[in-house]
């Protein structure tokens, strides 16, 4: 149950992180930031109902409980969560660039995705030490892609540089870790 | 499957890899990342890909090829009610992260908190609420590779496990017929060797020096020894009556029937008493009375080998003479509510024996406001009256019994109580 509270908490973070300030984003990001809420919300429902096992079931349902049982089947068979993620980075993008904010955000969101799968499997957190190299070698690859970002950009290859400047530590990163 | 002489199941899985569900929400934002980087040409959304692309590079890890999976229950053969401790081992994972999870068969609950496990090995636990043989369920043993971008599935099917009736409690065993000659429990109203004190008499040559009564004797001057009741032991039939099953699942009147026959089928047994039993049913089965804890277990095996095809009533209404010993004492569990089974008390009582009726109908039809309903359910509630008079006239002793009560209660009144002898 605790790891279903850290996936609200995490969710409810990156949208309202994505979403700050509204102004400016137009319908677009106030459609994305409802896109966004209902997928963390779906996503809460389905890991709770998954918690919480499976319900018997009748034979002949009818009307109202046909559609219960496919709306239930629906909340459970959706990727909720990758919904989630993808809308809080777009509603991310449709801001102007802040490099240290989107940085924080893909933290977030990395936490987000894995606390989703903890709370998935009954597989304890421990676990996660076994990947301490990876992320760590993540973490740092998410600040030197901030700050590759943050460096500022000549006039006419505006971001192109950049962009291949964070792949490439990225790469070499990956390349580096003893995997 | 190989069945190993301890009851333990051990099975060898071969696994198939597929992606994990957290592989693909890694891969769709790496490549919302990554896209958004390029198309609005801002670098820091690399960053939002980076620890997904990481995470997904470590995609080349060890993965066992197949692992080993051994589970057993802690019984094989448990009351309703029990629970029953499923102890899952599981080799061969490597550096695998593991998940058990128990996926129980229709009519066995799991235990909320031990239907899952991440630990090898690792003990779980189900429930079972009903009597009957069952096939409890499955194990799903799901493994991960180390980054979990991969799972592989495989189950494990539990070994049969037997639910038995949960006998009633009834502790006062009633003496209903003629006692046999057989040594016992039950104070008979012939002298014999008993505890139960029966009486004062003058010493006679032969009797035994313990058994004088020197208080008596100093008050009549002459010897007096205690006399005791004899302890004898009795046959029992017990009739379960299957021809109607009514009721919501778990308390239907077969379930009561059953529970309350095993009930008074452990205090005969207790009392060293020889106790059968009759099955009526869609077939007639029955097993000669006998002694002992066996005979119990015997019993309740019958019950589970019975339970298919109890729906409707046979042909038969006379009880044959092998599953009935002279002079036998009858308890039959019934709703009353077929006339062929009704008709087969009659015999039974035209036939000498001491029949007792254990009326185990808990439900009566609903009320509504329709006149023709409520007519009819008036005119079953007659009817039902007049059987229970007629039986009543026969000599028939019928008591009421919801399955909720001590069954002790309602029989109490034919105790017996033994008389004092004479000589």
């Amino acid at each position: 149950m605790r790891y279903i509270v850290a996936v609200a908490l995490l969710g409810a973070t990156c949208t309202v992180w994505a979403a700050v300030p509204l102004r400016g984003t137009g319908a677009p990001g106030a459609l994305l930031l409802v896109v966004a809420a209902v997928c963390v919300s779906a996503g809460l429902l389905r890991l709770v109902r998954k918690d919480s096992g499976q319900q018997e079931r009748y034979v002949f349902p009818g009307l109202f409980g046909g559609l219960l049982y496919t709306a239930n089947d629906v909340l459970l068979r959706t990727g909720w969560e990758t919904g989630a993620a993808v809308s809080v980075i777009v509603l991310e993008a449709l801001h102007p660039s802040r490099p240290w904010h989107t940085g924080l955000l893909a933290v977030a969101v990395a936490c987000y995705l894995l606390a989703v799968h903890q709370a998935e499997s009954a597989v304890p957190a421990a676990v996660f030490r076994g990947q301490s190299r990876v992320l760590l070698a993540s973490l740092v690859l998410v600040v030197v892609a901030t700050g590759v970002a943050m460096v500022p950009a000549s006039s006419t290859q505006s971001g192109w540089l950049e962009i291949l400047a964070a792949l490439a530590a990225m790469t070499a990163g990956g390349l580096a870790l003893p995997l | 499957m190989t069945p190993a002489a301890t009851g333990r199941l051990l099975v060898n899985r071969h696994l198939t890899w597929r992606i994990s569900g957290h592989a693909r929400r890694l891969f769709y934002v790496a490549l919302a990342g990554l896209a958004l980087a390029v198309v609005a040409r801002r670098p820091e959304f690399v960053a939002v890909a980076a620890p997904a692309l990481v995470l997904l590079g470590t995609w080349r890890g060890p993965k066992p090829a197949a692992v080993q999976v051994s589970t057993q229950l802690s019984a094989g053969r448990v009351f309703e009610g029990e629970q029953v401790a499923v102890d899952v081992v599981v080799t061969g994972q490597g550096d695998s992260a593991i998940e058990l999870v128990l996926h129980p068969a229709d009519g066995i609950e799991v235990v909320r908190g031990h239907d899952r496990a991440a630990t090898s090995p690792a003990r779980l636990s189900l429930a079972v609420a009903r009597w009957g043989r069952y096939w409890p369920g499955f194990v799903e043993v799901v493994v991960w590779d180390r980054c979990r971008l991969f799972e592989a599935h495989t189950f494990v099917a539990l070994p049969e496990l037997d639910c038995y009736p949960l006998p009633a409690l009834h502790r006062k065993a009633v003496v209903l017929g003629p006692l046999a000659s057989r040594s016992g429990d039950h104070p008979a109203r012939t002298p014999g060797e008993g505890a139960e004190f029966g009486g004062v008499r003058q010493y006679v040559p032969g009797d035994r020096q313990r058994s004088i009564n020197w208080a008596a004797t100093t008050r009549r001057g002459r010897l007096q020894v205690n006399t005791f009741a004899a302890e004898r032991s009795e046959d029992v039939v017990l009739i379960v009556d299957a021809t109607s099953d009514v009721g919501e699942l778990g308390s239907t009147t077969v379930d009561h029937a059953l529970r309350g026959a095993l009930g008074v089928a452990r205090t005969y047994l207790d009392a060293r008493d020889r106790v059968g039993m009759v099955f009526f049913g869609e077939r007639m089965r029955w097993l000669a009375p006998g002694l002992g804890d066996r005979q119990f277990f015997r019993l309740i095996d019958a019950v589970l080998a019975g339970r298919a095809g109890w729906s409707s009533g046979n042909d038969i209404t006379r009880l044959p003479r092998a599953a009935l010993p002279p002079g036998a004492a009858v308890i039959a569990f019934s709703p009353l509510l077929d006339p062929k089974f009704v008709e087969t008390l009659r015999d039974l009582r035209q036939r000498s024996f001491s029949v007792t009726v254990v009326d185990v109908l808990d439900i009566t039809p609903k009320a509504t406001r329709d006149r023709l309903e409520r007519l009819a359910e008036r005119i079953w509630r007659l009817e039902r009256q007049a059987l229970l008079f007629s039986l009543g006239e026969l000599g028939i002793t019928v008591v009421r019994w919801d399955g909720a009560d001590q069954l002790t209660l309602p029989v109490r009144r034919r105790t017996r109580q033994p008389v004092g002898i004479r000589r």
